[in-house]
C-alpha cells in the first residue's frame, strides 16, 4: 500500500508546518506514538507510527524521519475484523439453540439483536487483528500531506494520531477545500463555495413519470439550474 | 456529524462536477493540456462510475469497448461522474488512476516504472526510489490540479451558466 507498490491510492490533506522545526523533538513525538500491538483490553483496532523505511525499527531518529523537506513516516493500522459470512452462520446457529431451548417458533427482535452482540464480541476476540501498512509524507514546505490509502477507518485514525503527534490537524483536500488553492479571487471562492448544484441536463430533460408532469406546459419555467449561481463572480473575470 | 462530514457530504456534487466537466474536457477538447514540463495528455480509461442525485443510485460502466452511448444515457438520467479511470501521458511517460471526484482522492495510481537500482547502499537507494515515485505522483496531480484550476474558474463565473453548462447538455444528448 505504499508509494512504491506497483498502484497505490493517495488521499491528500493540507496541514500548516510549524514555523521552526525541531527535529529532535518531533521524533520524540513520533516515538511517543509509535505503533503499539492490541493489547488484550478488549480493544479492536490500535494505530501508530512505524518507520517508512523498515515497519519493525524500535526507535525512529531524525534521520530516519527527515528527507530533504519532507517528514516521512509510515502509519500503521490494525483492526480486528469477522468475516461477514462467519458472523453470519453463527448467529444463524446460535439463534436455533435459543429458539429450541425456549420451545418458541420465532425469537424476537431484542433477543436476535443480543445474539448479534454476543456473537461479534465472542469471534472479534478470536479473531487476529489485520494490518495495514501506509506511507505518509508531509511537505514541510507547502503543507501538503500524503497517505498512501483512503479506507475512511484508517484515515480517521490518521487524522487523530497526526493532531496528537504534531499539533495541527490535517485537513483532507476534498473539492471544496481544494478550491481555495485554485487561485481564485475571495469573491469568486465565496461564491464557489456557495454554489448549488447544477443540474446539467436541466430538469425538462430527465424522464418524468405522468403523474409528476405538470397540469400546464412549462414552457415559461426556469430550467431548474441554479439561477444566478456564479453571476455575483462575474467582475473578477474582466 | 462532524462539520468536516456535513460539508464533505453536501459539497460533493462539486466533485462529481469537476469530473463530468473533465471527461466532457477531454472528450471535446482532446485533453492535450500545457504544463511547465511540457504537453501533457489526458484520456478516458475503461472504467466510470455514474452516481445519481439520490445516494445509491450508481451506474457502473466497464470494458474494453466504447462506453460513450451508455455514458450519455446514465448523464440524460440525471447522474453525474463520480469516478473515472484515467490516463494521463508525457512523451513516453505514463500514468494510469482512478480519480474519485466527490472525494478528490486517487485509487490504483500507476506511475510510469522506476530505473534499475545501482546495487548500492539499500536504504540511500530506498530513499531515492521514493523522492523519484514522490516526483511523478506530484506531476500526475499537478495535472488534475490544474484541471480543477480550470474547472473553478468556470464554475464560479457567468460562464458556467451560459456556456459551460448548455456545451455539457450538448455533448450528452450526441453521446
Amino acid at each position: 500500500m505504499g508509494l512504491l507498490a506497483p498502484t497505490s491510492s493517495i488521499l491528500r490533506f493540507t496541514a500548516e508546518p510549524p514555523a521552526r522545526i525541531d527535529r529532535e523533538a518531533v521524533a520524540a513525538a513520533v516515538n511517543r506514538h509509535r505503533f503499539r500491538e492490541l493489547n488484550g483490553d478488549g480493544s479492536q483496532q490500535t494505530s501508530g507510527w512505524i518507520g517508512i523505511h523498515d515497519p519493525l525499527a524500535a526507535e525512529l531518529s531524525p534521520a530516519d524521519l527527515f528527507f530533504q523537506h519532507y517528514l516521512a513516516v509510515g502509519f500503521r493500522f490494525d483492526r480486528r475484523a469477522v468475516p461477514a459470512v462467519l458472523l453470519r452462520l453463527e448467529r444463524r446457529r446460535l439463534e436455533e439453540e435459543r429458539r429450541r431451548e425456549r420451545g418458541v417458533p420465532r425469537l424476537g427482535a431484542a433477543a436476535r439483536r443480543e445474539i448479534k452482540n454476543e456473537v461479534t464480541d465472542r469471534l472479534l476476540a478470536r479473531a487476529l487483528p489485520v494490518p495495514r501498512l501506509y506511507d505518509c509524507l508531509w511537505n514541510l514546505e507547502t503543507g501538503r500531506v500524503y497517505l498512501t490509502g483512503t479506507q475512511r477507518a484508517a484515515r480517521d485514525a490518521f487524522a487523530e494520531l497526526f493532531r496528537r503527534t504534531f499539533g495541527v490537524e490535517p485537513q483532507p483536500l476534498i473539492p471544496y477545500f481544494a478550491a481555495a488553492e485554485a487561485g481564485l479571487p475571495a469573491l469568486a471562492l465565496e461564491t464557489l463555495r456557495a454554489a448549488e448544484p447544477s443540474s446539467i441536463m436541466g430538469a425538462g430533460s430527465v424522464p418524468r413519470l405522468p403523474l409528476g408532469e405538470p397540469a400546464h406546459p412549462a414552457a415559461d419555467e426556469p430550467d431548474g439550474d441554479d439561477p444566478g449561481d456564479g453571476a455575483e463572480a462575474e467582475e473578477w473575470r474582466s | 456529524m462532524s462539520d468536516f462530514v456535513v460539508i464533505a457530504e453536501t459539497k460533493r456534487f462539486l466533485g462529481r462536477e469537476f469530473l463530468t466537466w473533465l471527461v466532457h474536457h477531454i472528450e471535446e477538447g482532446g485533453g492535450r493540456i500545457e504544463r511547465p514540463e511540457g504537453t501533457v495528455e489526458v484520456h478516458l480509461g475503461d472504467r466510470l462510475t455514474l452516481e445519481g442525485p439520490v445516494k445509491g443510485e450508481r451506474l457502473t460502466l466497464a470494458g474494453p469497448g466504447d462506453l460513450r452511448a451508455e455514458l450519455g444515457a446514465g448523464l440524460r438520467r440525471g447522474k453525474l461522474l463520480d469516478r473515472a479511470h484515467l490516463v494521463v501521458r508525457r512523451g513516453e511517460r505514463r500514468w494510469e488512476l482512478v480519480l474519485d471526484g466527490g472525494m478528490f482522492t486517487v485509487g490504483a495510481l500507476r506511475c510510469p516504472p522506476l530505473g534499475e537500482r545501482d546495487g548500492g547502499d539499500p536504504r540511500a537507494a530506498f530513499e531515492n526510489d521514493l523522492f523519484l515515485r514522490l516526483a511523478d505522483v506530484e506531476e500526475a496531480l499537478g495535472v488534475l490540479d490544474a484541471l480543477f484550476a480550470e474547472f473553478c474558474r468556470q464554475r464560479a463565473s457567468r460562464a458556467w451558466q451560459r456556456e459551460a453548462l448548455p456545451a455539457l447538455r450538448a455533448w450528452a444528448e450526441r453521446l
